[in-house]
């Protein structure tokens, strides 16, 4: 309850801060990726969905299957008579590793990288139509993480005493209690094998409900996997991501052309092994884009210093850009910063930073900026009633 | 249940329990006796060593006839994604094996799953 009303007040807060946001172009309400919070690197993460974020869409906005079998019926969606077309409100994200049937083990997950960079890829595509010029979009992302020891199940201490030791008391308690029910219920173990899956399982489902009352696993685990967050907030980690952008003047896949490719990669890492209260992290983001037939290049590369708790961090940073525009050929910045970032809720960031902009050929003069963006996002249980 | 034949004059029985996937799992495995309650043997363990999930039936091989095998299992998927968890078991006779039974749950994010198989030794 106390999470829905926080929620429906940053959600009437981005209301009011929208219309402040018009007048005022250093004040920004943000939603943020379910990554971005999780491993908080506020304005540095590398995009969840890489297609949408190089589209500059909002997915909850568009078309989006929450099942295989959904998205098999929009892709029968993909013709119009003979010819193939863009679909106009598309959104994908699939993680394969997820998807198809495991083959390895726990302990073959925790020393094979490859497995791990193949279950944490992600695939995402999207589509999206600009209704001013008819020009149709239709992107495609890949998402991975190429290492992250702040996985705890890479932890095997951890798992064996705050996870495996406790799942082994439960699994005890639950065995004796659907023994028990049996017992009282004068069915003999043959006949309970032999009944019907759905009435073991209910059978099942009530000894784990009467265990359940005597003992709270799952609340044990998840207090055990929130202290663990809290001293690997900056363990090292490293991302990347990939999205090729390609537009058509009308909707047939025929005249459909590259016109963007863009690369995000970010590595953070701690700066001893035993820090718990300090982080430095990378962060490098590549765009090609096509206009009046040429492409052109943009680059953007930061380096920021944290210091403090995961909920409450002060930082520094440089940051780097150049861009080439069609026009005015090549500009070079450098952004120097500070800041802090807090957390106003457990899905509820502020962010505030303040440093001087130049130009690095010295013809502007060096700008004063501040911003403060709010972000958020919804848990996805989340439900109003 | 799923029956699993064997040779009564053959090698000594053993099962092989295994998990597919990146969660943890809590087993207790029952050699229940033949139209009885009474228990052969019981032992526990879990996934964080798949090597010594390794069980030998009791011998004579004969006596296992009309034996039931139970695998009581949790799974517990303790990240913020859904997976899918395989449990899979494998009957032995010597170096032959005889079947491979697996069965199939879905994850959800930060659940706890039961899983309970049943084996039947038949001749």
């Amino acid at each position: 309850m106390k999470t829905k009303i926080i929620l429906c007040l940053a959600a009437s807060l981005t209301l009011t801060l929208s219309a402040i946001a018009q007048t005022k172009d250093n004040f920004y309400v943000k939603k943020a990726d379910s990554t971005v919070l999780q491993t908080v690197k506020l304005d540095f993460a590398v995009p969840d969905i890489p297609a949408f974020k190089a589209l500059g869409t909002d997915p909850s906005n568009i078309l989006r299957p929450s099942s295989l079998k959904e998205l098999s019926m929009m892709f029968s969606n993909v013709r119009s008579g003979d010819k193939f077309i863009i679909p106009q409100n598309l959104a994908i994200e699939l993680t394969p590793g997820l998807l198809v049937k495991p083959w390895y083990t726990l302990n073959e997950y925790q020393k094979n990288a490859g497995i791990r960079l193949l279950t944490k890829m992600s695939v995402s595509v999207g589509s999206d139509q600009n209704p001013e010029t008819g020009v149709n979009s239709l992107a495609f992302g890949f998402r991975t993480v190429l290492f992250d020891k702040g996985d705890h199940r890479l932890d095997t201490e951890f798992l064996d005493t705050a996870i495996l030791r406790p799942q082994d008391a439960y699994t005890a308690m639950v065995f004796a209690n659907r023994n028990e029910y049996l017992r009282s219920n004068n069915i003999t173990i043959a006949q309970f094998a032999a009944f019907p899956e759905t009435t073991q399982d209910s059978i099942n489902k009530i000894a784990q409900e009467l265990t359940a009352s005597q003992y709270d696993f799952d609340g044990a685990v998840m207090k055990s996997l929130q202290e663990f967050k809290k001293k690997n907030w900056n363990a090292p980690r490293m991302d990347a991501a990939y999205s090729l952008v390609m537009q058509s003047p009308d909707t047939l896949l025929g005249s459909i052309k590259v016109n963007k490719h863009l690369v995000w990669w970010a590595w953070a890492f701690r700066p001893g092994k035993n820090n718990r209260s300090a982080q430095f992290v990378v962060g490098l983001n590549n765009s090609l884009y096509k206009a009046n037939g040429k492409f052109f290049n943009e680059f953007t590369g930061n380096f920021r210093f944290y210091i403090g708790k995961n909920r409450l961090k002060a930082l520094a940073e440089a940051q780097y850009q150049n861009i080439d525009h069609p026009l005015m050929g090549r500009t070079e910045t450098l952004y120097s910063q500070v800041g802090i970032e807090l957390a106003v809720y457990k899905s509820v960031w502020l962010h505030f930073g303040t440093g001087f902009l130049n130009a690095l050929d010295g013809t502007a003069r060096s700008q004063l900026m501040s911003n403060l963006n709010l972000y958020f996002s919804f848990p996805e249980n989340f439900k109003l009633f | 249940m799923h029956p699993v034949t064997f040779k009564p004059n053959g090698d000594p029985l053993k099962i092989n329990i295994q998990y597919l996937g990146a969660f943890t799992a809590s087993y207790i495995y029952t050699l229940w006796e033949a139209n009885s309650n009474a228990q052969v043997s019981q032992l526990s363990g879990n996934n964080l060593n798949s090597q010594d999930d390794v069980y030998p039936l009791p011998c004579p091989v004969a006596a296992n006839t009309g034996r039931i095998i139970e695998v009581f299992s949790t799974l517990k998927n303790s990240t913020g994604a859904s997976m899918i968890g395989i449990v899979e078991v494998t009957v032995s006779q010597g170096s032959t094996v005889l079947a491979t039974i697996s069965e199939q749950e879905t994850l959800g994010a930060g659940a706890t799953v039961i899983n309970d198989m049943f084996i039947n030794l038949i001749q």
